[in-house]
C-alpha cells in the first residue's frame, strides 16, 4: 500500500460519518416548525374592526338603494357636488378648435385637407366658404351619397351633429372651419343663423343628399 | 382550529354566499329585463363581426358602456346621450363591456362614425386617419389583389400602389358590427321610472 | 445551543397537547422525518417548478411584445397571432395559470405534507393533475393565439377544450392536498393549512361558475368579474399568504405573532374578498345594489388586510436584518408588504371618488401588477429559493445571480408600477375633463408607456438570470456548494433559541 493511497483513504470519511454529516447539515437547515402564539394582538385593532364594520354598514345602507334591477341610483342624490360640476363642465362652451379636433378631424384631418378618395377637404371647399346656411344644415343633419368637392368625387356618410352639439358649440366649430382652417376666410356666422336653420330643418330625419342641398341651399 | 370540517364548511359557506349574492340573485333579477323596441338583434354578418371583435381582443382597449352621469363625464364627452342600462345588452353573449379606455368607447360608434370607408381605412392603418393613434393596424384583415373584382371593397389608402387593397369578409363583418353599435334611442322605460323616483 | 431543540420539543409535547390546542402544532420534526416528507413530494414539486419557470419565460415574452406595441403600434402587425388583442390575454393567462398557478401547485404540494407531518398522499394523482393542467393551459394559449377566445377577461381560454382539462387538473392536485390533510398527524391546523386547503375548493367553484356558458347580457359581466376578482382573492392570494405564513416565521425562528389575528385575517378575507368583484363595474350598467355591495366589501377588506399586516409585521419586526442572509426571506417580506400595499390601493380604487378618475386607465394595470407581481410572483420566487435547494440537496451556486435577480425584478417592477400609476392618473384626469379631447388622454400616457417598456426589459433580464440560475443549480455536480456569505445563506437564521417556549 503506497503512502499516497493511505493518505487518500484517510481523507475519505467512513460511510457512517457521511450520514452523520448529512444529518447535521439537515439539522442546521431546519429549525422547529412555525406555530402561532396565542396572543390576541393589539386592542386598538379590535376597536378599529368595530368602527370599520360600522362604517361599512352605514355606507351600504346609504348607497345600496333597492334590491332590484334598477341602476345608476346608488350614488344619486348623495353626490350632488359631483353632479353640479358635471353640468357646469358640460355647459361651459368648448373652443371651436378643440371641438374640431374631437369631432371632425378623424375624417377631415387636422389640417382640414381631408383624404383623397375617402373624405372631402374642408380647406378651400366651396361647401365651407359658400352659403353659410348650407354648411350649417350639413353639420346639423349629416350628408350621404355621391358628392363632388374641389373636382374630386366622394361617396361616404357624414353623421348628424344636431344632438351632439349645442347651438353655441356649432357656432364655435363652424366659425373655426370657415376662418381658421387652411387659408379659409369667410364671414362669421351668428347664433341666430344656427337657430334659424335648426328650425327650418326640424322635421328632417334623414341626412342630406348632395342634389337635395343644391335645391334647398343654392 | 382543529377540525377540518369546520374549515371546509366555513370556506364553502363564504364562497357560496358570494355566489348567491353576485351571480344567482342577479341572474334571476335580470332575467325579466326586456330589450327596448329600438334595439335590434344583430344580423348574421354583424354577429360574425362581433366574433372578429372578440378574436382580436378589441375589448382590451375599448369599452362599450356609458357610465353614470352623476360622477363621470361620459355623456358630456359625447359617448352617448344617456348612461347605458341592462336592457341595452340583453342580446350580448358574452358581454363586451370592457375595462380599458386606451381607445375611445364604442357603445355609439355607429352613430358617431357612420362611414364604412372610414372604418375600413382605419382598421387597415389607423395612423393614416388619426396620426396620434396607438391602435394596432390590422393588415391581416385585408388582401392585396392586382386586379380587384367588381364587387370587391377597395380601400383608398391614398398611396399610389400597384394593385388594390381589398377588405376580407372578416373586415366587412367587423365594420358592419361597429356600425350596428348604435344605442342613441331614449332610455328604456323600466329604467326611466327607476331613475325618476 | 445547550439543549437539543428536538428533545425539548418532545418534552413539552404532551403537556402542551393537554394545555392548549395551539401549542400542539409544535411537535418537532426529526431530520429523518423531514427528509422523508420532502422526498414524498419531491417529484410533483420539481415538475411544477420546472414547468412554471418555462411559463414564466413564455409569459414574459408575450408581455414584452404587448408593451412594445404601445410605443411602436406598427410592430409585428402582419400576422393575426401577433396582434395586441391576442398577445395581451395570452400574457395574462400564461402568467396566471401557467406561471403562478403551476408554481402554487408546487408550493401547496410541498407545504401540505410538512404542515400535516405526513408524507404526501397519492403523489401520482397530483402528478397527473399537473400534467392535465399544463396541457389545458398549453391548449388554451395555442387556441387564444389562433383566435379562439371566450371573450371574457381572465376566462379567455376555450371553455370546451382548455377549461375542462384545467378544472380536472386542479381537482386532482386538490385531491392530493386534501387526502394529505385528512391523513394528518397533528390535531391543530396551522394557519397556512387554512389558506392552502381552502384554495382548492374555492378555485374549483369559481372556475366552474365563471366558465358556464349560460349568462346573457350584463350578468355575463357580473360573473366575469366575480370570477376574475376571486381568482386573485381566493386563489392567487390565499396560497401565497399560506406560503408566507409558513416560511417567514420558520426562517427567522419565531412564532407567528397572534393566532387570533390569523383567524380574523383568514375568515375576513374569505367573507369579504369573495364579494369584491363588482367594483370593476362602478358606474356601469349593473344594478346599483351590486356595486354598492362590492364597494362596501372592498372597504371591509381593510379588516383582514390590517390583521394580516399587523400579524406579519409583528412576526418579523426586529429581525429585518435576517433578510441579508436569506433571499427567500427578503422576497417574502417584500411580498407581504406588497400584499398590504396592493390591498390598501385596491380599497382606495374602489371608492367612487377615486374610481371616477382611475377607472378604464392604466392605473388598473399598475394595480394588478402590484398584486400579481410584487405580491404573488415575489412570494413564489421566495418559495422557490427556499424549497429548491432542499429538494435537490445542494445550495444555490451564485449569490451574485440571486442579488442581481432580486434587484432587477424589484426595481423593474417599482418603475413599472410608478410609471403606469402616474400615466393612469393623467389619462384619467383627461377622461374626466369634458373639455379635454381624447387625443390628450392618449398623448398623456405615451411617455409613461415608454417607461413601462423600459421596466419590462429590466424585469425580463431578471427573469432570464433566474432561469439561468435554476438551470445551473439543476446541473450542478458539486453538492457541497461554495462558502456561505450574506445574501446567499439560505439556511434558517437562528435568532433565538428555539427551545424557549413563550409563557414558560
Amino acid at each position: 500500500m503506497s503512502d499516497a493511497h493511505l493518505k487518500n483513504s484517510h481523507q475519505q470519511p467512513v460511510q457512517n460519518e457521511i450520514s452523520e454529516l448529512a444529518l447535521h447539515d439537515k439539522e442546521m437547515r431546519e429549525i422547529a416548525e412555525p406555530y402561532e402564539a396565542p396572543t390576541t394582538g393589539p386592542k386598538w385593532f379590535y376597536l378599529f374592526m368595530v368602527i370599520s364594520l360600522a362604517i361599512g354598514s352605514f355606507y351600504l345602507g346609504r348607497h345600496m338603494g333597492k334590491l332590484d334591477a334598477s341602476i345608476h341610483i346608488g350614488f344619486f342624490e348623495k353626490n350632488k357636488p359631483a353632479d353640479t360640476s358635471a353640468v357646469t363642465a358640460a355647459q361651459s362652451p368648448a373652443s371651436g378648435a378643440s371641438l374640431f379636433t374631437s369631432k371632425c378631424a378623424s375624417c377631415h384631418q387636422a389640417d382640414g385637407k381631408g383624404l383623397p378618395g375617402a373624405f372631402p377637404p374642408l380647406a378651400e371647399s366651396e361647401f365651407v366658404l359658400g352659403n353659410p346656411e348650407r354648411l350649417i344644415s350639413i353639420v346639423l343633419k349629416g350628408l350621404t351619397g355621391p358628392l363632388e368637392v374641389e373636382g374630386q368625387s366622394f361617396n361616404g356618410t357624414m353623421p348628424a351633429w344636431e344632438d351632439q352639439m349645442s347651438d353655441q358649440e356649432l357656432v364655435a366649430v363652424i366659425n373655426h372651419i370657415r376662418n381658421k382652417l387652411g387659408n379659409n376666410q369667410a364671414s362669421e356666422i351668428q347664433l341666430q343663423d344656427v337657430q334659424k336653420v335648426r328650425e327650418q330643418t326640424a322635421s328632417r330625419t334623414q341626412p342630406w343628399q348632395a342634389d337635395e342641398l343644391e335645391v334647398a341651399y343654392p | 382550529m382543529t377540525r377540518v370540517y369546520i374549515l371546509l364548511m366555513g370556506a364553502l359557506a363564504t364562497v357560496i354566499f358570494a355566489l348567491m349574492v353576485l351571480v344567482i340573485l342577479p341572474k334571476s333579477m335580470l332575467s325579466g329585463v326586456q330589450p327596448p323596441a329600438e334595439l335590434k338583434p344583430l344580423t348574421a354578418q354583424e354577429l360574425r363581426g362581433r366574433q372578429v371583435y372578440i378574436e382580436n381582443g378589441c375589448i382590451y382597449c375599448h369599452t362599450q358602456q356609458v357610465r353614470d352621469t352623476n360622477f363621470t363625464q361620459d355623456v358630456a364627452k359625447g359617448m352617448g346621450n344617456r348612461p347605458s342600462v341592462p336592457a341595452d345588452y340583453v342580446y350580448d353573449q358574452p358581454h363586451l363591456l370592457g375595462t380599458m379606455r386606451t381607445g375611445p368607447d364604442l357603445f355609439n360608434v355607429g352613430s358617431r362614425l357612420p362611414d364604412k370607408k372610414w372604418h375600413l381605412l382605419h382598421l387597415y392603418q389607423p395612423r393614416s386617419l388619426v396620426p396620434w393613434s396607438i391602435m394596432p393596424a390590422f393588415p391581416f384583415l385585408f388582401e392585396h389583389k392586382d386586379t380587384p373584382a367588381p364587387d370587391d371593397v377597395v380601400i383608398e389608402t391614398g398611396q399610389a400602389e400597384a394593385g388594390a387593397i381589398i377588405a376580407t369578409e372578416d373586415a366587412k363583418a367587423l365594420v358592419a358590427y361597429l356600425l350596428a353599435l348604435k344605442h342613441d334611442y331614449a332610455m328604456p322605460n323600466i329604467q326611466k321610472e327607476a331613475a325618476d323616483e | 445551543m445547550a439543549v437539543n431543540p428536538r428533545q425539548a420539543e418532545h418534552a413539552i409535547t404532551k403537556e402542551a397537547q393537554a394545555s392548549s390546542a395551539i401549542d400542539h402544532s409544535r411537535i418537532g420534526l426529526s431530520v429523518a422525518e423531514t427528509a422523508a416528507i420532502d422526498r414524498s413530494s419531491r417529484g410533483p414539486v420539481l415538475l411544477c417548478f420546472f414547468l412554471s419557470i418555462i411559463w414564466l419565460l413564455v409569459g414574459t415574452v408575450f408581455g414584452d411584445i404587448s408593451s412594445f406595441k404601445f410605443d411602436r403600434p406598427d410592430l409585428l402587425t402582419s400576422q393575426p397571432y401577433f396582434t395586441f388583442g391576442r398577445l395581451r390575454p395570452a400574457h395574462l393567462n400564461v402568467m396566471v395559470y401557467g406561471w403562478a398557478s403551476t408554481a402554487m401547485f408546487g408550493v401547496s404540494l410541498w407545504l401540505m405534507p410538512r404542515l400535516c407531518r405526513v408524507q404526501l398522499k397519492i403523489p401520482a394523482v397530483a402528478m397527473a393533475g399537473i400534467v392535465l393542467w399544463t396541457i389545458g393551459v398549453a391548449v388554451g394559449v395555442w387556441l387564444l393565439l389562433d383566435g379562439v377566445s371566450d371573450g371574457l377577461e381572465w376566462l379567455e381560454f376555450d371553455h370546451r377544450s382548455a377549461d375542462p382539462l384545467m378544472a380536472a387538473g386542479a381537482a386532482l392536485v386538490g385531491a392530493s392536498v386534501w387526502k394529505t390533510l385528512l391523513n394528518r398527524q397533528v390535531s391543530h391546523l396551522y394557519v397556512s393549512i387554512w389558506y392552502v386547503a381552502s384554495s382548492y375548493p374555492w378555485f374549483l367553484i369559481i372556475f366552474t361558475a365563471g366558465n358556464l356558458p349560460v349568462y346573457q347580457g350584463v350578468e355575463s359581466a357580473a360573473v366575469n368579474w366575480f370570477f376574475a376578482h376571486n381568482a386573485l382573492g381566493l386563489w392567487l392570494t390565499t396560497i401565497n399568504l399560506g406560503l408566507i405564513y409558513y416560511l417567514m416565521p420558520k426562517i427567522i425562528g419565531r412564532p407567528v405573532y397572534s393566532y387570533w389575528l390569523s383567524l380574523i385575517g383568514f375568515w375576513g378575507l374569505a367573507l369579504f374578498y369573495a364579494l369584491n368583484g363588482m367594483h370593476h363595474l362602478i358606474g356601469g350598467p349593473i344594478p346599483s345594489w351590486m356595486i354598492a355591495t362590492s364597494i362596501t366589501a372592498s372597504i371591509m377588506m381593510i379588516i383582514p388586510v390590517v390583521a394580516v399586516g399587523i400579524n406579519q409585521h409583528m412576526t418579523i419586526v426586529g429581525r429585518f436584518g435576517a433578510m441579508r442572509y436569506s433571499p427567500a426571506l427578503t422576497l417574502l417580506v417584500l411580498a407581504a408588504m406588497s400584499y398590504t400595499a396592493v390591498s390598501l390601493q385596491g380599497i382606495l380604487t374602489a371608492l367612487v371618488s377615486v374610481n371616477r378618475i382611475t377607472h378604464f386607465t392604466h392605473w388598473t394595470i399598475a394595480h394588478s401588477h402590484l398584486g400579481l407581481y410584487m405580491f404573488v410572483t415575489l412570494s413564489l420566487f421566495g418559495g422557490i429559493y427556499y424549497i429548491l435547494p432542499r429538494l435537490l440537496g445542494r445550495e444555490w451556486p451564485s449569490r451574485n445571480l440571486i442579488r442581481a435577480h432580486i434587484l432587477l425584478v424589484g426595481f423593474g417592477m417599482v418603475l413599472y408600477v410608478v410609471a403606469l400609476g402616474i400615466g393612469g392618473v393623467l389619462q384619467g384626469l383627461h377622461l374626466l375633463d369634458a373639455n379635454s379631447s381624447f387625443e390628450a388622454s392618449v398623448n398623456a400616457t405615451k411617455p409613461w408607456l415608454l417607461m413601462r417598456s423600459v421596466s419590462a426589459i429590466i424585469i425580463t433580464l431578471g427573469h432570464v438570470l433566474f432561469a439561468v440560475h435554476i438551470a445551473w443549480l439543476w446541473l450542478l455536480r458539486d453538492k457541497t456548494g461554495p462558502e456561505q456569505s450574506p445574501f446567499f445563506y439560505v439556511r434558517p437564521i437562528l435568532v433565538k433559541s428555539p427551545t424557549k417556549v413563550p409563557g414558560r
